[in-house]
């Protein structure tokens, strides 16, 4: 089935790689006109070469997605360049290690929280208004599994991934009645280049894959399929949800 | 320089604040208060050196990667 999201313009922070890269690629695929929105221009311009891009349907913006103004100006380019915003999706995020919580360093902790959770809410911010004025829209905000667990490497992360689940269910409590839909969805362990760097060695990796009830991972194209369905609207009676996407990981935790 | 040494062993064993890093060299250098020698180093040689390393470096292979890093911010600030 292709033509999913015919008509629809979508912003994808993030998508200049793994995860982020491969909703851009669907979206693409199913008639979205799509806006790569990165700090890594060479990955949001290898995105674009890996769709079918023309300037019709397809464009790039370099953004730091926790600057104000670089934020509204994403909006009012796509708005300028594709005459509206129906989609969002906040994929945009950093994960660093860090030790337990009494010896993370204060910068790590705003680093971590300045791109994902303040990210996701200028996004949200400045995309909002413009999706009500063209009628509506629908927001997917990239969560994680380590924002419902009190576990992971990463205190400022798992945290951060935590207030995105709720900055959803606010958002959504505000503005479902205006036709703005928001979910989450809260990804496992899904193979991309942040999860292979994150992880400390190939053994490592190799060893999630052996631990996991799948045998295996997820990938950054199953994680689309299920973001694709979140922003269309097949989706049109969800809102304020947040759906792991794990392949069992969590249900099978002791 | 040793804040720029703290920050590159820090982005030599995690991939993460590496990309953090790479693709925010700015906002680094103002959170660490660099100097504008060390900002420029760190945005300039500095980051072609990390964009260079594998994903991820191994942990047998870290300190020796970190202590390269670091000699040659040493000999760049103190050249």
């Amino acid at each position: 089935m292709t033509g999913r999201l015919e008509e629809k313009v979508a912003i994808v922070t993030g998508g200049a790689s793994g995860i982020g890269r491969a909703i851009c690629r669907r979206f693409n695929a199913e008639g979205a006109k799509v806006v790569v929105a990165d700090r890594n221009i060479a990955g949001s311009e290898e995105t674009l070469t890996l769709m079918d891009a023309t300037s019709d349907n397809a464009m790039m913006v370099d953004v730091s997605v926790s600057d104000t103004f670089q934020v509204e100006r994403l909006v009012e380019q796509t708005v300028t360049q594709f005459g509206k915003v129906d989609i969002l999706v906040n994929g945009a995020a950093i994960l660093i290690r860090t030790p337990e919580l009494v010896d993370v360093d204060e910068v790590l902790w705003d680093l971590t929280m300045e791109t994902n959770l303040k990210g996701v809410f200028l996004c949200c911010k400045y995309a909002i208004p413009a999706m009500i004025v063209s009628g509506g829209g629908s927001i997917v905000n990239i969560s994680s599994l380590s924002g419902l667990r009190g576990i992971g490497y990463s205190v400022p992360y798992a945290v951060s991934k935590a207030g995105v689940i709720h900055l959803t269910a606010v958002a959504a409590s505000q503005y479902t009645s205006q036709g703005v839909r928001v979910n989450c969805i809260a990804p496992g362990g899904v193979d991309t280049p942040q999860m292979r760097g994150s992880t400390a060695s190939s053994e490592v990796f190799s060893d999630r894959n052996q631990g996991h009830p799948m045998g295996r991972v997820g990938s950054a194209d199953e994680i689309a399929n299920l973001v694709l369905w979140l922003a269309s609207d097949e989706a049109s009676y969800v809102s304020g949800s947040t759906y792991i996407i794990d392949g069992g990981a969590m249900a099978s935790a002791t | 320089m040793n804040k720029l040494i703290d920050i590159s062993n820090r982005a030599v064993a995690d991939y993460g604040f590496r990309q953090a890093v790479i693709y925010g060299a700015s906002d680094i250098a103002s959170k660490w208060s660099l100097s504008d020698e060390e900002a420029a180093l760190l945005s300039g040689e500095l980051l072609a050196e990390l964009n260079a390393l594998p994903i991820p470096v191994q942990p047998a292979d870290i300190l020796a990667q970190q202590e390269r890093v670091a000699g040659l911010i040493k000999d760049q600030l103190s050249s």
